[in-house]
């Protein structure tokens, strides 16, 4: 150790002069979280989040996704359970700042509406990416089954309506 | 002249807070206090109100660098009480991790040891050697401490054939380090000064107070989790227990630093063994908890880790009981201070290892 | 050549000051050897310490100024005086740095001299390690009790082979003042081969009493949390660390001047190898419990220190 002392006096430091050199993250570091282009809207990673990081707020007829960066514990929840890749950690880290806006990442998406009971059905863009996923299974009726104005419980009121007119009509 | 000296809760030889009122006459110590519980956050409380896939990051979240330790031991009981056994991949790449913990988190307390005792020079060599093993879980996991590396059922990420290589050449510098490291605490007369002869826990006095992991094993009480109920792979791999008979802060810093030794041996063959299992198989699909209670156990850099979890069914587990290693050493510090100057407080008190935030949750 | 050459040309510009008085004392107690030349020396001292450490530990360092930057930070800021504490809280710092102040204006570069000026020089010191003590003791926390506890013990170990040594070199010089010895050593060679074992003896209490390891248990940072520094903020601890920074150079300087001596621009240099060598010393080291570093002053290096000085009477 006294050798390795003497020594290290004439060697280069092992520290580096950080935030004048820089020190990039590798490769599949779990950094600041980000909302992607093809989020959706769907509210999956709010749902499943360790921290309740991220939250879904329905303002009119926008529904608003934020992240909150002084909650979110880097782990990479939201990352593995979002199906469409619409959230991802990044290997930014450098998010100290003086301005609070900044601390927070948020997306919005325009909402769709029922129009039997005026509730909300989902973003307009997750309807798309639905009806864009079946688009090729094979399905009996394509036409019912993509019904974009009514929610689950309007069109299931909707259908029974249909069928019960139909058998009536049958007997 | 009858003292009573406070370490604590503030006190540089202590990472983190907890009360140790030692009374002293003149120099010599005669009688010691402790009192925990000063970094209490209500884990136990908060687990129950999150998922089991949730309690996983909230109790790796207990510690740092005990940051493995939490996660492994309350997966393996949630696994048991599912009754699904993970794949091999899964349990030998738990393993890489545990053992990298391993090594980092006694190179870390080497360090300290070192700095307590003055020797503040040995105490940047030893940090500027963990930093290589940092790198290397920053790589493989994606972060330097918290993994994230486990999920109920498997791991969530994989080790693939880029990874190894250089986990390797990192693995080569650390073993070669540690050797010069074991040989300068054992030459240098300063710190044998120290180390040797202080601190003393007879063998009797560990099996007694329930000391476990490094603790217990320098003072010759031989318990090891890993060779007692071998859990993940350790039954697959060889490896040594290191014993040591004569309990002092010395034979503490001779077993940290072997079983670093032993970890990278681990390591090594751990990696040969993943070559031979199909990459991707780390994980099995587990739907529902059913109801039931199980314990998992874990060996830590510190000692064994236990973790109770209760569950009834639901999505949230009822109880979730964690007993930490240090909340059991903590007891044998009395017994290895009693009689000591008060020069030999602080190290005999970093000799346990102390994690206080495991202790305390 | 230039500490003699000052007092002329001031004589000849000031020329009626230089007409009524002396003005070689005022320059050697202000300028040089004395206030300003000690003062940035300390700090370059301090400041080298500091740099050197770093390097030999793979860090880059503070600036070399660090320690002058600290000084003035340390004096904007509040200086807190605990309750328990008394009037000498104030004044421990205080005498320390006036009492370490004194010593270099009897340097035999260009300052003043009187015989038996070592004698001053040995007890002059004395009281800058004994106001550590009051430090620690007036401060009202069992912390800086214990560690002025500790100074004091150290003191009593060290001050055997200190004293002994010295006196073997003063009889060797035939001289209780420094010029004499400084006079000695140009006349008929440096000391440390003539009186080794006094000149390792000396060497080797340096680190107890300037504070670094293997012998800085009074002030163990880690372990007491500063012993007698622990309740010192603002501008007493200025003057505290002031005051040890002050020590380093005038000790090294001291074992410079008894053992190495052989003239003025010979003695910053050696001054400077002297300071590095222990530096290094205290990086390699660890820190001794005090029992032990008692057995070793008082058993190894006061009789080694006798042998010299036997030597030297017979």
């Amino acid at each position: 150790m006294e050798i390795e002392a003497f020594l290290s006096l004439f060697k280069k430091p092992f520290t580096v002069k950080y935030p004048f050199e820089p020190s990039p993250a590798p490769e599949g570091f779990r950094g600041r979280t980000e909302f992607t282009d093809d989020c959706v809207g769907c509210g999956a990673c709010a749902a499943v989040c360790p921290a309740e990081a991220i939250t879904v707020r329905d303002e009119g007829d926008t529904r608003v996704l934020k992240v909150d960066h002084g909650l979110c514990i880097f782990c990479g929840t939201c990352q593995d359970t979002c199906p469409w890749e619409g959230i991802e950690l990044t290997e930014k880290f450098e998010m100290a700042t003086l301005d609070k806006e900044t601390v927070y990442d948020e997306v919005e998406h325009e909402l769709i509406f029922c129009e039997g009971c005026g509730g909300v059905i989902t973003t307009r863009k997750h309807m798309e990416k639905i009806q864009e996923s079946i688009k090729d299974v094979g399905l009996i009726d394509k036409d019912r089954a993509t019904i974009e104005n009514l929610c689950t419980s309007c069109k299931r009121r909707h259908f029974a309506k249909e069928i019960s007119e139909a058998m009536s009509l049958g007997s | 002249m009858d003292m009573v000296v406070q370490f604590g809760p503030q006190h540089l030889a202590l990472a983190e807070p907890e009360r140790f009122k030692v009374h002293t006459e003149g120099e010599k110590v005669v009688d010691v206090e402790v009192a925990v519980g000063y970094n209490h956050r209500g884990i136990e409380k908060l687990a129950e109100r999150k998922t089991f896939e949730q309690d996983i990051l909230l109790v790796e979240r207990i510690c740092g660098i005990c940051s493995m330790s939490h996660p492994v031991a309350f997966t393996q009981a949630v696994e048991d009480i599912a009754g699904v056994d993970i794949p091999e991949r899964a349990n030998y790449l738990r393993m890489i991790i545990a053992e990298l913990e391993r090594i980092h988190s006694h190179l870390l307390w080497a360090g300290i040891a070192a700095e307590i005792i003055g020797i503040e020079t040995l105490f940047m060599y030893i940090w500027k050697d963990r930093e290589y093993v940092l790198d290397q879980l920053e790589i493989i996991t994606g972060n330097r401490n918290h993994y994230a590396w486990n999920t109920i059922g498997g791991c969530r990420k994989d080790i693939t054939e880029k990874h190894i290589p250089p986990l390797l050449t990192a693995l080569e510098v650390v073993e070669r380090r540690t050797e010069y490291y074991i040989d300068a605490f054992l030459r240098n007369r300063t710190i044998r000064a120290r180390l040797v002869g202080t601190g003393i826990l007879p063998r009797e006095d560990a099996r007694k107070l329930c000391t476990v992991g490094p603790t217990a094993r320098a003072s010759g009480y031989a318990v090891d989790v890993r060779k007692d109920d071998p859990h993940l792979a350790y039954d697959k791999v060889d490896f040594a227990e290191i014993v040591l008979g004569e309990g002092d802060n010395m034979a503490r810093a001779k077993v940290r630093l072997l079983e670093i030794l032993e970890s990278v041996k681990i390591i090594r063959q751990a990696t040969k063994a993943i070559k031979g299992l199909p990459e991707g198989d780390i994980a099995v699909p587990v739907a529902e908890i059913p109801p039931g209670e199980s314990v998992g156990r874990y060996e830590a850099p510190r000692g064994e880790v236990f973790h109770y979890v209760k569950s009834n069914g639901t999505f949230y587990p009822e109880r979730v009981k964690v007993r930490a290693p240090t909340y059991s050493n903590i007891q044998a510090v009395p017994t290895m201070l009693m009689g000591d100057t008060l020069a030999d407080v602080p190290i005999s008190l970093a000799s346990i290892d102390p994690c206080f935030c495991c202790t305390d949750r | 050549m230039f500490p003699y050459r000052w007092p002329v040309l001031i004589r000849v510009s000031a020329v009626r000051i230089g007409d009524l008085m002396d003005v070689q004392p005022f320059i050697s107690v202000l300028i040089v050897p004395g206030l300003l030349f000690t003062s940035v020396m300390a700090f370059l001292y301090a400041g080298m310490y500091r740099k050197v450490r770093a390097r030999m530990q793979n860090r880059r360092g503070p600036p070399f100024v660090q320690p002058f930057y600290d000084f003035i930070k340390l004096l904007s800021k509040d200086s807190i005086k605990p309750e328990k504490s008394g009037m000498l809280f104030t004044w421990a710092p205080i005498i320390a740095l006036a009492s370490v102040l004194i010593v270099p204006i009897l340097f035999p570069i260009g300052g003043l001299s009187f015989a038996g000026d070592l004698i001053v020089v040995i007890y002059v010191l004395n009281v800058s390690a004994i106001m550590l003590a009051v430090g620690g003791f007036s401060s009202g926390s069992p912390f800086g009790a214990v560690g002025g506890s500790r100074e004091v013990t150290q003191l009593f170990a060290y001050e055997l082979p200190l004293a002994i040594s010295m006196v073997a070199v003063a009889v060797k010089a035939s001289s209780f003042s420094l010029v004499g010895i400084a006079g000695a050593q140009e006349a008929g060679g440096m000391f440390f081969y003539q009186l080794p074992f006094a000149c390792i003896a000396f060497l080797s209490i340096i680190p107890a009493k300037i504070g670094l390891q293997p012998f800085d248990i009074p002030e163990a940072e880690q372990e007491i949390l500063g012993g007698p520094f622990v309740e010192y903020s603002g501008y007493r601890l200025a003057i505290f660390t002031f005051a040890n920074q002050v020590k380093y150079f005038v000790v090294i300087s001291l074992a410079v001047i008894l053992f190495f001596w052989r003239n003025w621009w010979q003695f910053l240099i050696t001054g400077f190898l002297l300071w590095l060598l222990f530096i290094f010393v205290k990086i390699i080291s660890a820190r001794v419990k005090t029992d032990q570093s008692f057995v070793f002053f008082w058993q190894y290096m006061g009789i080694l220190a006798l042998v010299d000085l036997v030597r030297v009477v017979i």
